[in-house]
C-alpha cells in the first residue's frame, strides 16, 4: 500500500503540531510538604532570598531575574506578602541548583546541543517562627528548537518561577 | 523465496535493533562531581520532662515541657554531572525528530550532548551540634547536646532531680 503524498503531508503537520503545543524540552516540579502544615486562609508568601549554588557566574543576573518573575507570578496568583503581620506569611529561600544559559543555534543545528537548563529548590518557612514547612524543586529544559526558541536563558526563568508558584497555589489555596 | 526474503529481513532488523541498543549504552560519559552546595535540613526536638521545665536550644529559651522545637541545620548536597545521548534523555522527542527528518538525525541521535545532573546528599553536615538544656526551680538543670543527621524527629525525655539543699 502506497502512502499518498498529502497523507504524508497532513501526516507531517499533524506531528509538528504536536511538536509546537507540547514544548520543547523537559519539565518536572514537585513539592513536599510537612504533614502537620495545614494552610490557613489568608497564607501569603514573601521571597526572602535568592542564592547561586552552582558555583558559576554568569553574563545575566540570574539572581534578580528570578527573584522578580517570583515575585510577579507570586502577585498573579494574589499570594504574594507585602509585608505587615507574620502570623499568616510564610518566607520562601530560593536556591538556584543549576543553570545554563544555552545557545539556539547548536540547539537548531543538533536537538540536546546548547541546552538552556534551570533548575532551582525552594524552602517554605513560617516568617513567625521559622519553622520549615515545605519545600519545592523545579527544573525545566528547552532542548530543541532554533530562532523561536532565542531567549530561551530569560523565559526559562518565568517558566520556573510559574512552576514553583503553582506548587505553592496547590498547597496553599485547595 | 518469500521465506527467504522474510528470514533477511528479520537478521536486518535484529540487527539495527542490537546495534541501537549498543549504541545507546555506550552513548553515555561517566558521572563527574560538580561542586556541592549546602540544603536545609529540619529535625523536631520532642522535649519532655518531669516536672514541666523551661527549655533552651543553644542558649536560647524555646518554651515549656512538653514541647515540639525544630532546628535548622545545612546538609552538603554533591552535585554530579554526565553526558547521555538525547536518544537516552528525551526519548519520545528523539523518535519525533527522527520521523520528521526521515531518519538522516537518527546517528546523531547518538551523541552524548547532553548533560544529565544528579543531586546526592552526603553524610555531611553542619551547624548540627544542639545543645539542649532542661531547666526548673529547685531542680538540677539537664544538659544534652545532640548531633542530628537528618531524623525527622529526636526524643529527648528527662526526670529532673531535685536540688540538694
Amino acid at each position: 500500500m502506497r502512502i499518498k503524498w498529502f497523507e504524508w503531508v497532513a501526516g507531517t503537520a499533524l506531528v509538528v503540531s504536536l511538536v509546537g503545543t507540547t514544548g520543547c524540552g523537559a519539565v518536572h516540579h514537585s513539592a513536599s510538604f510537612e504533614p502537620s502544615f495545614a494552610a490557613q486562609p489568608g497564607m501569603l508568601v514573601e521571597v526572602a532570598s535568592v542564592t547561586n549554588t552552582t558555583g558559576k557566574s554568569y553574563e545575566v543576573d540570574i539572581i534578580s531575574m528570578l527573584r522578580d518573575q517570583l515575585t510577579t507570578a507570586l502577585q498573579k496568583e494574589s499570594l504574594l506578602s507585602q509585608g505587615g503581620a507574620s502570623g499568616q506569611q510564610l518566607a520562601m529561600d530560593v536556591k538556584i541548583i543549576e543553570y545554563e544559559e544555552g545557545d539556539a543555534f547548536k540547539r537548531w543545528l543538533l536537538p540536546g546541543w546548547g541546552e538552556t537548563v534551570l533548575s532551582v529548590e525552594c524552602d517554605l518557612k513560617r516568617k513567625a517562627d521559622g519553622r520549615k514547612v515545605g519545600s519545592i524543586q523545579a527544573r525545566r529544559t528547552v532542548s530543541v528548537g532554533g530562532a523561536y526558541s532565542i531567549g530561551a536563558w530569560r523565559t526559562i526563568v518565568e517558566s520556573v518561577s510559574k512552576d514553583v508558584v503553582k506548587e505553592v497555589q496547590t498547597k496553599l489555596r485547595t | 523465496m518469500s521465506y527467504q526474503k522474510n528470514t533477511y529481513c528479520r537478521i536486518v532488523a535484529g540487527c539495527v535493533t542490537a546495534f541501537s541498543l549498543l549504541l545507546m549504552n555506550g552513548c553515555t560519559t561517566s558521572w563527574r562531581a560538580q561542586g556541592s552546595f549546602n540544603r536545609t535540613v529540619q529535625t523536631e526536638l520532642a522535649v519532655k520532662s518531669v516536672p514541666a521545665a523551661s527549655v533552651y536550644v543553644n542558649d536560647k529559651y524555646a518554651g515549656q515541657t512538653p514541647l515540639q522545637v525544630p532546628v535548622q541545620y545545612e546538609q552538603e548536597v554533591e552535585r554530579r554531572t554526565r553526558k547521555v545521548s538525547y536518544w537516552e534523555n528525551q526519548p519520545g522527542w528523539s523518535f519525533l525528530i527522527s520521523l520528521l527528518s526521515l531518519g538522516v538525525y537518527v546517528p546523531f541521535g547518538f551523541i552524548p550532548i547532553v548533560e544529565e545532573t544528579t543531586l546526592q546528599p552526603k553524610d555531611s553536615f553542619s551547624g548540627n551540634t544542639i545543645v539542649v538544656k532542661v531547666a526548673a526551680d529547685g531542680y538540677e538543670p539537664w544538659a544534652k547536646q545532640v548531633v542530628c543527621k537528618g531524623e525527622n524527629s529526636i526524643p529527648l525525655e528527662t526526670s529532673l532531680q531535685q536540688t540538694q539543699r
